[in-house]
């Protein structure tokens, strides 16, 4: 008699793993987990079962004022990866410092502090909640991950002829709520200098995040006694001041925080024409001797190259830094080899156009030379960052990325440099690749993306990727 | 005195006790009756699996035993990394090992009490999982949709939320 094979046994499929089990697995994984729903009914449970995290975001503002844009009834917004800040920073927006690849879910919700009744950290992140779980239906746990301060009127448009609302828009509920709150991420709008002054529970505060400026600012009474744990500060104006330019004394006190401050971005044209004298800001910015993170847009024609190589050379913690501008051989000779061995991070180009025609500060070169820079001053970099600003060939940009793998023209294993990751933004002819050309180029050891935008989640962006998955 | 573990298949395994204790069930079960050297049954796990446990269990002997998580802990550790794995670990969880005996050794270390084994199992599976499209997870894990249309469309509409996520 014929006896067939004996067939491998079927593994139980893991939806035959108990309720519990599944969850544990589910804990695992990143947020949001939404898509484990659809694969059976064993999984939705699972998912239903298991709490969402999620970070909030509230935003103050006192009652009896219409400077938040989100009208009653008051709800919870998912903040999804694609919330990016595009144009002008409005009240719940993305909050700034977060890694691209952060996953975490927020959720923003404006509160309107009323005068009958009293508010408290514990109330106020139970009711978010409750909110929060009638709306997704799900358990969820939250933790207060921003508090962002409607300080003043979130104004669409600026000008001299018609000065903004100066009202603060922050009350002593408001102030007592954030003293209770003891907040380690605080976002404010257009902040007035002496809030900083004000401002409850100063000491608890690691990430500040001052955006929207348009008016006049001054660092003085960030005060290093007050702020002593103040580890990553983010400055961002699109430069349409109403009362001329920053002073660079204002900026100055910066110095004080030479002790814990690790993070420093300045979004927005600052170098440009937002500071009336740039050398102090270099001055002051080579004394942080603590940074690990600078961004803040250069540009090699107004401010020469020595001295944005001396921030590579007097800044031994740096880690990441960027936006260099299109820096040629010109700059990159200025340091010696290994001089920029401690950066790991590294960002070329600039987010924002300089004021003159563009296609002038644009050297050819630029690309080539960049392929010395990795290999010769910085060969420990292992994510560039390139915002090309629609300038450049990608053909040569496949040609420095083939040098650097290679260890240079003569193939040198000794001289190959770390490059894993380059995310390319604002590239042109991303659609007339040669695919085959930059997958054999790229290999598999690293990670390339190119966008023709700047990573806001555009319909229109165009995205294409070779080398390692993610 | 070595303690001997008996698997379900009645197979029996003599391992020191500081190995036994991995075992949350087995160091209380230890500590509540004493060791009388009488084979301990564990009719849940089978001699393969009970083979495996024991060899996690020895290469982890020394570690410091794990503390329970608070409750308040729950959101950070919600957000550690799938492979964040020792290497040691991965080529455990990897030498051999199909599906079901993947998932035979997260059910037995949940039945013996062994939270980073169980920890580690369940990453394994995580890994596994991250990235994938819900065809991908049944085709990889042999699942069969059990959804009715409609129910499949209500599950798409309560998701809606991190559509863009």
């Amino acid at each position: 008699m014929f006896k067939g094979r004996k067939a491998n046994p079927v593994p139980p499929p893991i939806n035959h793993l108990p309720l519990e089990l599944l969850i544990q697995i589910f804990h695992f994984l990143p947020e949001p987990r939404n898509n484990l729903s659809l694969v059976c009914r064993a999984f939705a449970a699972a998912a239903q079962s298991s709490p969402v995290t999620c970070r909030l975001l509230l935003t103050l503002c006192k009652s009896a004022t219409d400077a938040l844009p989100t009208g009653a009834p008051v709800q919870l917004t998912w903040l999804g990866k694609s919330g990016g800040r595009l144009g002008r920073v409005t009240f719940g927006s993305r909050p700034k410092g977060l890694d691209d690849s952060d996953r975490t879910v927020w959720a923003a919700w404006p509160l309107h502090l009323s005068t009958d009744r009293r508010f408290s950290r514990k109330l106020v992140l139970g009711d978010a909640r409750l909110l929060l779980q009638r709306q997704l239906k799900r358990r969820v746990i939250i933790v207060l991950g921003r508090l962002e301060l409607a300080t003043r009127s979130n104004h669409s448009i600026v000008s001299i002829t018609s000065p903004p609302d100066e009202t603060v828009l922050l009350d002593d509920q408001c102030w007592a709520l954030v003293q209770d709150m003891k907040p380690n991420q605080v976002t404010i709008h257009n902040p007035p200098s002496d809030l900083f002054h004000t401002l409850p529970a100063a000491e608890a505060i690691q990430l500040l995040d001052l955006t929207d400026i348009h008016t006049q600012l001054d660092l003085t009474p960030l005060n290093p006694t007050v702020f002593r744990n103040l580890k990553h500060l983010y400055l961002t104006s699109d430069g349409r001041l109403e009362r001329g330019i920053i002073r660079a004394t204002s900026l100055l006190p910066l110095s004080s925080l030479q002790e814990t401050l690790e993070t420093l971005e300045f979004d927005g044209p600052w170098l440009h024409e937002m500071i009336d004298d740039v050398l102090s800001v270099f001055r002051t910015i080579t004394t942080l001797q603590n940074l690990t993170t600078l961004m803040i847009d250069f540009e090699p024609r107004l401010h020469t190259p020595h001295h944005i190589a001396a921030i590579v050379r007097k800044l031994p913690n740096l880690r990441s830094l960027g936006r260099l501008g299109f820096v040629d051989r010109d700059f990159w000779r200025l340091l010696k080899s290994h001089e920029g061995s401690h950066l790991k991070d590294l960002t070329i180009g600039t987010r924002k156009e300089p004021f003159e025609n563009r296609l002038a500060y644009h050297p050819p070169g630029f690309l080539g030379d960049l392929a010395l820079g990795l290999l010769i001053v910085c060969p420990n970099v292992e994510t560039l960052t390139l915002w090309m600003g629609f300038h450049g060939n990608l053909d040569e940009l496949l040609s420095v990325i083939k040098r650097v793998r290679e260890g240079g023209i003569k193939s040198d294993p000794e001289r190959r440099s770390k490059l894993c990751k380059v995310v390319v933004y604002q590239a042109i002819d991303v659609g007339n690749l040669n695919g085959q050309a930059w997958r054999l180029g790229v290999g598999r050891s690293m990670q390339v993306e190119l966008r023709t935008g700047a990573g806001l989640g555009n319909f229109s962006e165009e995205v294409v990727r070779f080398g390692k998955a993610k | 005195m070595p303690v001997i573990l008996q698997a379900s298949d009645g197979q029996q395994f003599p391992i020191e006790k500081n190995v036994a204790e991995r075992s949350m069930l087995l160091k209380n079960m230890l500590e509540d009756v004493g060791d009388a050297g009488d084979p301990i049954p564990l009719p849940n796990v089978s001699g393969s699996i009970l083979k495996n446990v024991i060899e996690y269990c020895e290469h982890h002997k020394d570690d410091p035993h794990f503390a329970a998580e608070e409750d308040k802990e729950v959101f950070e550790s919600s957000r550690k990394k799938p492979d964040d794995i020792d290497e040691w670990d991965a080529n455990f969880m990897k030498a051999g090992k199909g599906n079901e005996e993947l998932f035979e050794i997260i059910l037995a270390a949940n039945y013996l009490d062994i939270k980073p084994l169980l920890d580690l199992g369940c990453k394994t599976v995580a890994n596994m999982i991250k990235g994938k499209t819900p065809e991908q997870i049944r085709e990889m894990f042999n699942i069969e949709n059990d959804f009715t249309p409609e129910e499949e469309d209500q599950i798409r509409r309560e998701n809606e939320w991190a559509a863009d996520a």
